[in-house]
């Protein structure tokens, strides 16, 4: 089959011999498979499994920017209404509220609720392809003065059960099936050649097994590959991906996906090289997909819940509270706070906006913010060091790395989110600072100072990957080809001394 | 294989099934790789046992701090008005049934405390799935897991060869040849297969009730844990059987190893990933779940027409006539109780009604999408073995949603005691009405019963049926494949 003289002055050099064995073997490959039914079933499969994942996510994108456009109106709602009273109170035409959480010049109130900003992180144009923490995070966050637990851990309307199943994304398609069909189309690479008795031929030539081997994958996986990524472009392209701002992210989710395909390759090549029989192969094979995919980072993620507890939330509940109860005991807040809400406008609410009661509502709110930030600090640095230890971890795991690296290629992944939170503490504290100044000098709210109201900044930077995280897509994706090439030497090696079987 | 079948069968009077069982046990302990694969499995299972027991001592401790820590911020208020405590509230954190060591389900994507305040009914919050990290969306080990997962692929590698490898041996045709009884044959590949399935899963019960009599000697198994053990056994066992029989089957009717052997994976690739999704996402399609905003603001409007602590509110003006009149008073100052109390207890029970409704039409979603999802379990059994295994394990939507239910009764009854002691001592305004301390001892805190199995076991039937219905259409056609086995 591939018989190339060495001796033959018209070859001359190795390199272009081995490009044409190369060749010569994906042409075969080709010619055999072009009539193979189950080839192209698999390629079919992939195609509409990715065509479906693709939509899923649309649907899921549309779906939270429908969520988003509500929060935003209902901001914008809220504000208008406010500064509509406050203007008709200015002018005289109207009287001002009995209840200072209703009085839209008092600080105190308007920075804990009524004026909320609602901040939400927008979604890159690659968001489609994996849901990641997307759906464990609150798709609007409502930014008050009050302490960050009362808005960071408000859950978005879910079913859990959903939550649990996953979501049927295109990260899920290719790192759980597109393995699956590799190994289907790849198990017999070699044995199915012993098995027909054809690789005593393959063997009589000059040829490197490998290189046969490998032309012969390059067609018959690589097609999986082409089809993968062209339903992919195609699904996208037809949903109305922007590929203006989308293609680098794209075409670092193609590599991802190639480098992925490679390792399986390598692996499939390695499981070949063993001289086993296809049955054996696709045994081995099969065993190994649940054990890299599901059993390894079951059992890392097991090991490090125990090592790092996650962090007890009911312990930051219980220090704002405790915070509350304790600044309410000293200053007697507690039933001041109550007069506020529920009696009448008395004389001593008729001066200054804030008057002293409203200062020590504040001074509770403080308190409480004050707990509430040291504890989640430290509960963060808990969580942080857990999934670092999952992380290093997980580094000899293609799987999880191919898995998060698609996360924040979609924007949906760790350090994206994390970049997120830490703008969503800085715009708290500007918050905060803008809304207790007044409200501590017992100064009332203007319109003017409706107009001011800090934005969440539309930090440019933020509607793309962070730098963190395409360094950490660099990390993963160069470990998952370290990987590819731990399993590809040992196979090589070992294909230079075939048995023919 | 049919001598000795037959000897064995005429001399010692031993079951010809009992003959090919023997002898598929023989070989399955002479290979080396099963005894292998047979001890990674155990491993497994001791492993998600140790790590459930782990997760749940600690979640259980954690929660019972928790409430301890609670109790003492709400009996520190000091004297107060009781509905400005009642406006402080209390948190009722969720409580953990002994089985999810078994199966967590999906307690790590449902809140795990709820906030109980005067006026409002408020969603679950704390998800601890977010502090999980993303590869636990990969797969969490868990008894469930290796049960729902694991088992069914050791299933699959043990049956799929069962046939079509003695065909391709030849030995298939031969024993077939000189006589061998196909029933024989069949009943003692299912016997021999079935005794290593039902042995890991005896194992693992096994596993699970000595881990918590060692691990968690404060806890005591009781007729409660027997009632869910007695659904949740039963429903593994019958779904791994299934699987088996299906691989029977497959192996029987398939041209060669290597197409039963793909067939069968991917079919437990649909059941165990793909399907689950898929249904899912079904299912949200056709019962979409209204976004938070969206039912905040139901809620919200549906209370504009209730009058809080707007005296002028429409309603509020209403409720008072009516108060004056049902007393035969003109003014509130005459009432033989506190106005106050009273208007806060009508308003409280006008929301009730508004939270009931709202709350309860979310639920009734949830539950539609939740059966929906299982229809499909006819096909593809983990959908019907999913319901089953989290409702008996205590952590599926129904008992998270019972405790939704049972956080709001207490706060309910936080907020009536309020109101009842503004109403008697409250006086005309009641507003500065101050409580003693001693108020806040009398009112409870939030004391989590966990319902018993027979909430796990309502509702239950037609997954047992779809989960039944499905492993015995397996073997149905493992028996009608085998009874005629293709000889080559």
């Amino acid at each position: 089959m591939f018989e190339i003289d060495a001796h033959d002055p018209s070859n001359p050099s190795p390199r272009r011999r081995r490009a044409s064995v190369l060749a010569t073997s994906a042409a075969c490959e080709w010619r055999s498979l072009r009539f193979d039914l189950g080839w192209w079933s698999a390629l079919a499969a992939s195609a509409l499994c990715v065509a479906y994942a693709v939509s899923v996510g649309r649907a899921r994108v549309e779906q939270r920017s429908a969520a988003v456009a509500q929060a935003r109106a209902d901001e914008t709602d809220r504000l208008a209404r406010l500064t509509d009273l406050l203007r008709k109170i200015e002018r005289g035409e109207a009287p001002a509220p009995d209840a200072p959480y209703r009085d839209p010049r008092n600080a105190a109130y308007v920075g804990r609720g009524q004026g909320a900003a609602a901040v939400a992180l927008e979604d890159l144009p690659t968001a489609p392809l994996a849901s990641g923490l997307s759906d464990l995070y609150p798709q609007v966050i409502k930014v008050a003065s009050g302490p960050k637990d009362g808005f960071l851990f408000t859950d978005e309307i879910a079913n859990p059960t959903r939550l649990l199943g996953g979501e049927f994304d295109f990260a899920f398609v290719v790192v759980f099936l597109f393995p699956a069909i590799l190994i289907a189309l790849g198990h017999d690479v070699l044995s199915a050649e012993r098995e027909q008795g054809t690789l005593a031929m393959t063997l009589a030539a000059s040829a490197s097994l490998t290189v046969v081997l490998v032309g012969k994958l390059i067609v018959r996986l690589g097609g999986v590959v082409v089809v993968v990524l062209g339903t992919l472009v195609a699904g996208l392209a037809a949903s109305g991906f922007d590929f203006a701002r989308g293609t680098p992210a794209l075409l670092i989710a193609a590599a991802a996906v190639v480098i992925y395909a490679a390792f399986w390759t390598s692996l499939i090549l390695l499981v070949n090289s063993f001289g086993l029989s296809s049955a054996m192969n696709a045994t081995s094979l099969a065993v190994a997909w649940p054990a890299l995919i599901l059993v390894a980072p079951a059992a890392i993620s097991a090991w490090a819940e125990v090592v790092h507890p996650a962090p007890a939330r009911s312990l930051m509940i219980l220090a704002v509270r405790s915070a509350a109860v304790d600044v309410e005991r000293e200053r007697a807040a507690a039933e001041d706070r109550f007069r506020d809400e529920h009696a009448p406008r008395s004389d001593s609410f008729a001066g200054p906006i804030a008057d002293a009661r409203t200062r020590e509502t504040l001074a509770v709110t403080i308190a409480a913010d004050r707990r509430a930030d040291e504890i989640l600090a430290e509960q963060e640095e808990q969580a942080r060091r857990r999934r670092g230890l999952a992380e290093r971890l997980a580094f000899a795991l293609p799987p999880a790395l191919l898995h998060d690296a698609l996360e924040e290629i979609a924007g949906n992944g760790r350090t994206r989110w994390d970049d997120f939170l830490e703008r969503i503490d800085r715009f708290h504290g500007e918050w905060k600072a803008f809304f207790f100044e007044p409200a501590s000098r017992g100064a009332a709210l203007t319109t003017a100072d409706y107009a001011r109201f800090p934005r969440f900044p539309q930090d440019p930077a933020s509607a793309r990957i962070p730098d963190r995280g395409l360094l950490r897509i660099a990390g993963e994706l160069f470990a998952v080809a370290l990987l590819s090439l731990l399993c590809f030497l040992p196979a090589h090696l070992r294909l230079r001394r075939p048995t023919p079987g | 294989m049919s001598e000795e079948l037959e000897s064995n069968a005429r001399g010692r009077r031993v079951s010809p099934a009992l003959v090919v069982a023997r002898r598929e046990w023989v070989e399955l302990l002479r290979d080396a790789r099963w005894v292998a694969l047979v001890g990674i499995v155990v491993a497994l299972i001791v492993a998600a046992l140790a790590v459930g027991i782990v997760e749940r001592s600690r979640q259980t401790r954690e929660r019972a701090a928790a409430a301890e820590g609670d109790r003492r911020v709400w009996t520190a208020q000091g004297p107060k008005n009781p509905h400005s405590a009642a406006h402080f509230g209390q948190y009722a954190f969720k409580p953990i049934g002994l089985l999810a060591i078994a199966d967590p389900g999906v307690d790590a994507y449902a809140g795990s405390a709820v906030y109980l305040e005067a006026h409002k009914q408020n969603e679950d919050r704390f998800r601890s799935a977010r502090d999980l990290g993303s590869m636990s969306r990969l797969a969490r080990l868990s008894f469930a897991f290796v049960l729902q997962i694991v088992l069914p692929l050791i299933a699959v590698i043990l049956g799929h060869s069962a046939y079509s490898g003695e065909r391709e041996r030849g030995t298939l045709p031969l024993a077939l040849g000189l006589g061998a009884d196909p029933r024989a044959l069949f009943l003692g590949k299912a016997l021999a297969g079935a005794s290593v399935l039902l042995g890991l899963l005896a194992i693992a019960t096994a596993v699970l009730c000595l881990g918590i009599a060692i691990f968690l000697p404060e806890v005591e198994l009781e007729a409660d844990f027997f009632a869910r053990l007695a659904g949740l056994v039963p429903a593994y066992a019958i779904y791994i059987l299934g699987f088996f029989g299906l691989a029977l089957a497959v192996s029987a009717a398939a041209r060669g190893t290597r197409t039963a052997f793909v067939s069968l994976l991917v079919f437990w690739m649909l059941n165990g990933f793909v399907a689950p999704r898929v249904a899912g996402d079904i299912a949200s399609r056709l019962q979409p779940l209204p976004t938070g905003q969206a039912f905040r603001d139901g809620i919200a409007e549906a209370k504009r027409a209730q009058f809080g602590h707007d005296e002028k509110h429409p309603a509020f003006v209403a409720f008072r006539n009516r108060v004056l009149a049902e007393y035969g008073v003109d003014r509130v100052e005459d009432l033989p109780v506190s106005f106050r109390g009273l208007s806060l207890r009508e308003d409280d029970h006008a929301g009730y009604r508004i939270f009931d409704e709202q709350f309860g039409r979310l639920r009734d979603l949830v539950a539609r999408q939740d059966r929906l999802r299982s229809w499909a379990g006819f096909a593809f059994p983990l959908l019907a073995l999913q319901p089953i295994s989290t409702a008996m394990a205590g952590t599926d939507n129904a008992h998270h949603h019972e405790f939704i239910r049972s956080a709001e009764l207490h706060r309910r009854r936080i907020q009536d005691a309020a109101s009842a002691e503004l109403m008697e001592h409250g006086g005309v305004d009641g507003r500065a009405y101050v409580a003693p301390a001693s108020l806040w001892e009398a009112i409870p805190s939030f004391s989590p019963t966990f319902p018993d199995a027979r909430l796990a076991w309502r509702g239950r039937s037609l997954d047992f049926l779809r989960l039944g219905g499905w492993s015995a259409c397996c073997w149905l056609a493992a028996w009608a494949a085998t009874i005629r086995p293709r000889a080559a």
